[in-house]
């Protein structure tokens, strides 16, 4: 069906939609306020699961991606609950030392093959598959986003104790939100691995996340569109601009990130950026509003204070504050 | 013993690394990730210094301050306005992510990636025998250095008023400010001499093995981490036991266990640790910041 | 000696103050009275240069002050002792004194940690105590006597009853009271209305961002107070 289309275009399409699969992922887990640095390791997960499988037992290819997600799911859930107990950087090095302590695990057993990976692994991964795929994903990722777990999600990340003072159950977003975002991760491990058909631990190390994580803080914890279309901008980018793999690709990845932290630490879909923008036409209309009420709340002040002074009855406090409605009715 | 020796050898490095970490990580609570870059760009500048002949004491010297200032600069051009804009933690540490990705392809690609060598004249270098065993001299002086520095910082922190200053700011910047200290100066300090700490493990490792690339240090990064996660948040102290005993472990686990979990060590102990008892061995309790 | 007018100050959306004009004169003690969410705070920490104002001016003498950071305005004469006394709680009793005359010559450190002894005894047996291990009581004389350290010219306090018991409040309104006497200007921000009124000359009313009332303490009286804030 993608005939027209060369090979290695073919192959980008198919890579750069695994690698939105990823995304997501990461999305998922910085959307709930996690600061998550281990979604490689569970990619790991995914992807020697499922080769390792169907290349040593001979499984088919489709059990073999959903025991992928399925392990890295398991593997989230058991290290879920020290790990989510963490906060803020204690996660992230918890987190990063996770995905290391994976990578350097599948280094050093003989059943995985050590350092030289696998390889031969089964091509079963079609690009009209991947395509049909992402479209369910994002489906589900909006349904997911309006539903009350992605609301709930939001707020956990904006203030927790606000969140919880609301009787939301932040260990069970936060739980949750990491688990589904081992599971993403493991589903593309798992995929790479059919379509690329080798892998080896090398690839699942940090620095393969940095441009993943661009993608993310580019993009946003609003809206996962926000990732997504960052993600594939820059994989456009990539192809008419070739710097892939120089130094400019971290020149520019390092002073995006800089940038971004300054400027929009929660990205482009930021609600509050988003909401900061619109703000600007009904500001006008706004500081108006204010002024009356200031003026009005001055001329009040000045009655009280001349009726004090005169040196009558003491003031009726609540005649005078029912005579100016701006300040009873002030929050 | 000989592996006593060998264990205590590899974690005075690891002492070294962990004090280069602690006042920034431990005192200010910064996870920067451009720590492994600060200690590579410090050995490069002592690499330079070193090539064109000037004695060991400039070279190292030179490291220090081209990464002291490094340091500082990225405290004060990126993480006053942070702090200022009160941005999140995580901002922080993502822009150090960055400033390491910026100067590793700055090296890089200065130095077309290939691995240079280090100029290990004039190093203590040479094996030492002591009481019948092999003592590489390299780690008996970093272990005399983490010591020195260590009591140099103590006394800094706790005994004079710039250092209690630190502390003060470190507890409460707002608070700080109130009292008329200027925290954008005492972080950018903390920054210039965690920066100088780095270059002097950097310019150490380096002469130690003999070569450097802009890559050396990575993996240096997460042992650095290791060894503050075990030692205790803010404690020096801690850095130094924590190294000492991170060295003992990885080199014992090699030898007792398998030589597979040498790398694995720190990072179990990173799990471990956080998980059993999240302020390490010296740390204040992890309260959770708000 | 202090002459602010028509600050505003707004968080985003929204505004705390609504430009509100306040006067403190050299050697005045004045307070600053309202209810919870009133503005007091984010007054004081205007002030003090830990937040900026929107619109507005903060005059000390003929020098603004409005906008200037916190550490300068400190250095000026104008000290907070803050909300919930924020005490440095890792270092000691002494340690806490001493950042408080950071900016002092050090020969007269020493002697004003030992004024402070003397008007806060409690503090001399502790001296070398964390901060974060002393009473509430305790801790709030050591945000006082941490603020005096500065040699202000104008202290400013907010809600320093809060959550104290009626005695402890007895200790601290004397100290006060002391302080007032040796010719230190003082700004109150307060809940407690008669707690301040009785140790203040004049008195500001804040309600809802707003000055609703000033004047003498004395005419300021209780039972305006009770009716606006009952």
């Amino acid at each position: 069906m993608f005939n027209w289309l060369s090979p290695l275009q073919v192959f980008t399409l198919d890579t750069t939609m695994i690698t939105t699969v990823l995304v997501v992922a990461v999305h998922i887990a910085f959307r709930a306020g996690l600061f998550n640095l281990a979604p490689l390791g569970f990619a790991a997960i995914g992807g020697y699961t499922t080769a390792l499988l169907v290349t040593k037992q001979h499984w088919p290819t489709l059990l073999g991606i959903i025991a992928g997600i399925i392990g890295a799911a398991v593997l989230a859930g058991l290290f879920a609950l020290p790990v989510l107990r963490l906060r803020g950087i204690y996660l992230a090095l918890g987190t990063v030392a996770l995905a290391q302590a994976i990578v350097i695990g599948i280094s050093n057993f003989d059943f995985t093959n050590g350092t030289l990976g696998i390889d031969r692994i089964p091509n079963r991964v079609t690009t009209l598959e991947l395509m049909i795929l992402l479209i369910v994903l994002f489906v589900l990722l909006e349904l997911e986003r309006r539903s009350h777990f992605g609301r709930a999600a939001a707020a956990v990340r904006l203030d927790e104790r606000t969140a919880s003072g609301l009787g939301i159950n932040i260990r069970r977003i936060r739980l949750y939100s990491f688990i589904i975002s081992a599971a993403l991760a493991g589903l593309a491990g798992a995929l790479e691995a059919h379509r690329t058909t080798v892998i080896s631990p090398e690839q699942y190390g940090f620095g393969v996340l940095i441009p993943i994580f661009v993608y993310a803080l580019v993009g946003g914890d609003g809206h996962w569109l926000g990732p997504v279309l960052v993600c594939w901008a820059i994989v456009v980018l990539r192809q008419y601009i070739d710097f892939a793999g120089s130094a400019w690709e971290h020149y520019i990845y390092g002073v995006l990130l800089i940038v971004m932290m300054m400027l929009a630490p929660s990205g482009l879909t930021d609600p509050k950026l988003l909401r900061k923008l619109r703000f600007r036409k009904s500001r006008r209309l706004r500081l108006a509003a204010e002024r009356a009420a200031a003026d009005e709340a001055a001329a009040v002040a000045a009655e009280v204070e001349r009726a004090a002074r005169s040196g009558g009855d003491p003031v009726d406090a609540s005649t005078i504050i029912s005579q100016a409605p701006s300040i009873a009715a002030a929050p | 013993m000989q592996q006593f020796i060998n264990g205590l050898s590899l974690g005075s490095s690891y002492a070294l690394l962990g004090i280069g970490v602690t006042l920034v990580w431990g005192v200010l609570g910064i996870l920067t990730f451009a720590h492994a870059q600060t200690m590579t760009i410090g050995a490069y500048a002592a690499l330079i210094t070193l090539d064109r002949g000037y004695p060991v004491i400039v070279g190292v010297i030179a490291g220090l301050v081209v990464a002291g200032l490094f340091s500082g600069l990225m405290d004060l051009a990126l993480f006053t306005p942070l702090r200022r804009k009160r941005a999140p933690e995580f901002a922080f540490v993502i822009v150090t992510i960055g400033v390491s990705q910026i100067s590793d392809a700055f090296e890089a690609s200065r130095t077309r990636s290939q691995t240079l060598p280090f100029p290990r004249k004039g190093f203590p270098v040479e094996p030492l025998t002591l009481l019948g065993r092999n003592v590489p001299r390299l780690s008996l002086v970093m272990l005399v250095t983490s010591v020195i520095v260590m009591a140099m910082l103590g006394y800094w922190l706790h005994r004079t008023k710039s250092g209690t200053a630190v502390r003060a700011v470190a507890y409460s910047r707002d608070t700080g400010e109130l009292l008329g200290i200027n925290s954008k100066w005492i972080f950018a300090s903390c920054f210039f001499i965690s920066g100088t700490l780095a270059a002097l493990a950097g310019i150490f490792l380096a002469a130690s093995s003999g070569q450097l690339s802009h890559s050396s240090n990575d993996a240096i990064l997460l042992l650095a981490f290791a060894v503050i996660v075990l030692g205790g948040m803010g404690s020096i102290r801690g850095a130094i036991v924590g190294g000492l005993l991170l060295g003992l472990v990885s080199v014992y686990a090699t030898v007792y266990v398998s030589s597979v979990f040498r790398e694995a060590v720190a990072m179990l102990t990173i799990l471990v640790v956080l998980v059993v008892r999240p302020s390490g061995l010296f740390g204040e309790k992890a309260t959770t910041r708000v | 000696m202090i002459k602010i007018e028509d600050l505003v100050v707004r968080y985003g959306a929204v505004v705390a103050l609504r430009g509100i004009s306040i006067e403190v004169e050299a050697g005045e003690a004045v307070s600053v009275i309202g209810p919870n969410g009133a503005g007091k705070t984010s007054l004081m920490r205007c002030l003090a240069g830990l937040i900026k104002p929107s619109a507005g001016s903060i005059m000390l003498d003929a020098q603004r002050i409005g906008g200037k950071a916190a550490h300068i305005v400190s250095r000026q004469g104008v000290v907070l002792v803050p909300e919930g006394r924020a005490i440095l709680a890792p270092l000691s009793v002494k340690q806490n004194l001493q950042m408080g005359g950071y900016n002092q010559p050090k020969a007269e450190v020493k002697a004003s940690i030992d004024d402070m002894i003397a008007l806060f005894p409690v503090l001399g047996r502790r001296l070398d105590s964390a901060g974060g291990l002393l009473s509430g009581g305790e801790q709030q004389m050591l945000a006082i006597a941490r603020g005096l350290m500065a040699k202000p010219r104008l202290l400013m306090l907010d809600e320093p009853s809060m959550g104290l018991a009626p005695k402890v409040v007895d200790n601290i309104l004397d100290a006060l009271r002391l302080v007032a006497g040796l010719g230190t200007s003082i700004l109150l921000a307060e809940q407690n209305a008669s707690l301040a009124l009785d140790i203040t000359e004049r008195a500001y009313v804040l309600v809802n961002g707003e000055i609703v009332a000033s004047g003498a303490a004395a005419e300021v009286g209780e039972d305006l107070l009770e009716r606006y804030l009952s």
